[in-house]
């Protein structure tokens, strides 16, 4: 036991030592940044829940929205607990630090389920208590339901634990594969983001399937809903029965027992439930721990045979070029700052155009308009594509101490911001195509994809040479770790949150001129003019820029540098 | 101290043998200096004494106890200082020799009493409440020592320790490998550094691929070898001079 709790407090140490006094201004910002975004989405679904309640409440349907807001508390567990699962016990890389101690893997296992598994019930907590307490607020629920919230909030992390658990299994071995650890949070990204919308997509299409569609009438509408919860809420067995059980419901699923009995049955059923999910999640989850480690300890001196060795010849630019961009793809931390924009995108475009073509108004209308879609998902793609490629605005920072190595190269400084700017420029490109690719096949249009085309390129380029020339005027050469000069980075939060600026500004104007220019010719050609216009400004104004400052800048910072 | 018998091993994805059937005894209150070129089975041979990889072949035991059935026991006599840089470098240095202490079951007096002996002699008293990602790699490296000798362990094992350690850290090291033998107790450790090896140690062996095809003191290399420098000696073996051997037994 004793080993136990100290393994356990090394990771809890080490997890939150992370700057000490010396944290930085900018990591508090980004702190409040993050807080005020979780904040808002938690106070939204407060409101959202205060609203619903009572609406629920008259439809005799609590227990389902009760199981719902745990739902999505598990949602939130596994797209929180993907990464801490396959980082702290599939791809442990502390196994070798371990094994040399007398301490039983099996303490350490546990230990790091446990560390897991507290993580994953600070993340329910933070969820479920504001919102569940306004919904007991707003109802004025008894104490039972807020004992019960607290008892939910310590045990429903191991009902999707078991989910979380086995879908590490196959990313575990898809990133063994790639070896390539930034690979591996792209594939978690992307599996992530597609299990919640693949969920939402599920539940609407449920509702939709339950309620009729539009024609039919209310109190048919009212009873799909009703069914279509009941179903989804059938899903989530554990949840459905906690739910029941915290707002005494006296009906056990088709059982006819009494209020007190029904309360039994369904206290026991989650427990039940819980013991048998963690049960199955210590025991695959174990498994897969000894499994992996062996596997890194003994894979690890795989060599690939020299079977041919071409020499190839190129031009110092090239090789700049791809200098950077294999120190970038080998880097995790860069590889995923920089690429995941290139996976993730897509995948939001595609979903964000779908929802957009069935959710937002109807096709008559301004709203439902082609060309307001057009619109929205160019903004969209202006702000994802060019802000998730964080690699300008560190690519100085990513240098650190080795910056000085610029100046023993025989080569200008010109050719070295170029080579730079190319790579960031064609990641940048690469997912604006990608994206518009999608938005071809999806809603095709010859005028609006030119357009957008000639605008997003312009305006991607004009960005990265600024996104350049502020991390060569104030580059982050001092940290310890990759992941610091991109994340600590003072200047990737900067050039992020104002690309999001400029494209809501960017598109929120021509948004406003075909809404409101009666001649619809008229307000796509201001509309698309002032992007474009603006797009090659801003190419023509921060290329020049760059380039005339470029070398200077780079005199200025080797000159304070450390060569040691 | 330290007996290995047979010991083999390959790894999964490799139809070479890393370690092939090695047998070495360490007495107690020596200092063994484990010489090798690059890939030759030296890490690999430490992992297997250390418990970190399994053995295909052959038996480890430590002071008797055979670190395959009594793993745990046998991992208590052992100090590691690896190659590879501390995993835990958020934390401070205390913390870390605390972890450590803690799982070793040092008791709070005592390992006060030779923590700060250690701190002394590396002159790390500064930065031990530092963080360990701020350290120097000279200073991790001697963090790590500090940690493997926090319980006293019969029996100390250093893979390439010399590696980063400026000039004054590296004679305290020596002499603290010294001072561990003279309290009985058995050093084994992986260097590059032959002068190191020539100086320090009471003995010596040399593995190429996976073979130890050389161990014996000083004097006994010497002798078969005409009193040539361990150089000398390295270089014929280790550069595949099968030769040298055949002729030196």
């Amino acid at each position: 036991m004793g080993q136990f709790i100290t393994v356990f407090k090394l990771l809890v140490k080490n997890m939150f030592k992370r700057g000490g006094a010396r944290r930085s201004r900018v990591i508090w910002i980004a702190y409040a940044v993050i807080g005020v975004c979780a904040g808002t989405m938690v106070f939204g679904l407060c409101m959202a829940v205060y609203a619903l309640a009572p609406v629920f409440a008259n439809l005799d349907l609590l227990p389902e929205l009760f199981t719902l807001v745990m739902g999505a508390a598990c949602v939130t567990v596994i797209l929180f607990g993907l990464a801490p699962m396959m980082s702290y016990l599939y791809f442990s890389k502390d196994t070798e630090f371990f094994l040399p101690l007398p301490v039983r893997s099996s303490t350490v296992y546990l230990a790091k389920f446990l560390f897991i598994y507290l993580t994953e019930v600070a993340v329910v907590a933070a969820f479920l208590l504001p919102v569940g307490i306004t919904l007991g607020a707003t109802l004025g629920l008894n104490a039972l339901y807020y004992a019960v919230m607290l008892f939910s909030v310590i045990f429903v992390p191991a009902v999707p634990m078991l989910l979380v658990a086995l879908l590490a299994i196959p990313l575990m071995y898809v990133v063994s594969f790639f070896k390539n650890r930034g690979a591996l949070t792209s594939v978690v990204l992307v599996l992530l983001f597609g299990s919640v919308f693949g969920l939402y997509y599920f539940m609407l299409a449920r509702i939709n399937l339950s309620t009729g569609g539009e024609e039919a009438d209310p109190i048919e509408l009212i009873e799909g809903m009703r069914r279509a919860l009941v179903g989804v809420c059938n899903l989530l067995p554990p949840l459905y029965a906690i739910a029941r059980f915290a707002l005494m419901s006296d009906v056990f699923v088709t059982l006819p027992l009494s209020v007190p009995a029904a309360m039994g049955a369904n206290v026991a059923l989650f427990i039940a439930c819980v013991l048998l999910l963690l049960s199955l999640t210590v025991c695959i989850s174990a498994a897969m721990y000894r499994k992996s480690a062996a596997r890194m300890l003994e894979g690890s001196r795989k060599r690939s045979a020299l079977k041919d060795y071409a020499v190839k010849s190129g031009t110092a630019l090239s090789a700049l070029f791809k200098k950077e961009w294999k120190e970038l793809f080998r880097t995790p931390a860069y590889a995923f700052q920089s690429l995941s924009g290139t996976v993730l995108s897509p995948i939001w475009v595609l979903f964000i155009s779908f929802s957009l073509q069935t959710t937002v108004g109807t096709a008559e209308s301004v709203l439902g308009s082609a060309n307001f879609r057009w619109f929205l998902l160019v903004g969209f793609i202006c702000m994802v594509a060019v802000s998730m490629n964080m690699g300008a605005a560190t690519t100085y920072s990513r240098e650190g101490k080795m910056f000085y190595y610029a100046k023993m190269l025989p080569v200008d400084y010109i050719t070295q911001v170029n080579a730079k700017l190319r790579l960031y420029v064609l990641i940048s490109t690469a997912t604006i195509v990608i994206d518009l690719i999608i938005l071809a096949v999806l809603m095709f249009d010859w005028l609006n994809l030119l357009c957008a085309a000639l605008f997003l390129l312009l305006y991607n380029y004009g960005f990265n040479c600024f996104c350049l020339l502020l991390d060569l005027s104030r580059p982050k050469l001092t940290w310890t770790t990759p992941n610091e000069a991109i994340k600590n980075n003072g200047n990737s939060m900067l050039t992020t949150f104002l690309n999001m600026g400029i494209s809501v500004i960017l598109v929120g104007l021509p948004l406003l001129a075909v809404a409101l220019v009666p001649v619809l010719w008229l307000g796509l050609l201001l509309s698309w003019g002032f992007l474009i216009a603006a797009g090659a400004a801003a190419a023509v104004v921060f290329h020049t820029l760059l380039f005339k400052k470029a070398p200077e800048l780079y005199r200025r910072i080797l000159g304070s540098v450390s060569t040691r | 101290m330290l007996e290995i018998t047979n010991l083999t091993k390959s790894y999964a994805k490799s139809d070479k043998k890393a370690v092939d059937d090695l047998t070495l005894r360490l007495n107690r209150g020596e200092i063994f200096g484990f010489l090798g070129p690059n890939g030759a089975g030296k890490t690999t041979t430490i992992k297997m004494i250390m418990g970190i990889l399994t053995p295909d072949g052959g038996r480890i035991t430590i002071n008797g106890i055979d670190a395959g059935q009594e793993s745990m026991r046998a991992k208590k006599m052992l100090g590691y200082v690896s190659d590879s840089h501390i995993i835990y470098d958020k934390l401070s240095g205390r913390e870390y020799v605390d972890f450590l202490a803690d799982i070793y079951g040092v008791d709070a007096v005592t390992r006060r009493i030779r923590c700060d002996a250690l701190l002394e002699r590396f002159h790390l008293k500064e930065a031990f409440n530092d963080r360990i990602n701020t350290y120097s790699h000279g200073m991790k490296q001697k963090i790590s020592v500090i940690g493997a000798l926090i319980h006293e362990p019969e029996l100390w094992v250093l893979d390439e320790p010399m590696t980063g350690l400026d000039p004054q850290s590296s004679f305290e090291l020596k002499e603290l490998m010294r001072a561990h033998c003279a309290a009985g107790k058995t050093v084994f450790f992986s260097t590059h550094v032959l002068e190191v090896a020539e100086k320090l140690c009471d003995r010596v062996g040399i593995i190429v691929n996976g073979r130890l095809v050389l161990v014996g003191t000083m004097a006994e290399i010497k002798a078969a070898s005409n009193d040539k420098s361990l150089e000398e000696v390295f270089m014929s073996v280790a550069g595949g001079n099968r030769d040298w051997l055949n002729a030196n037994g």
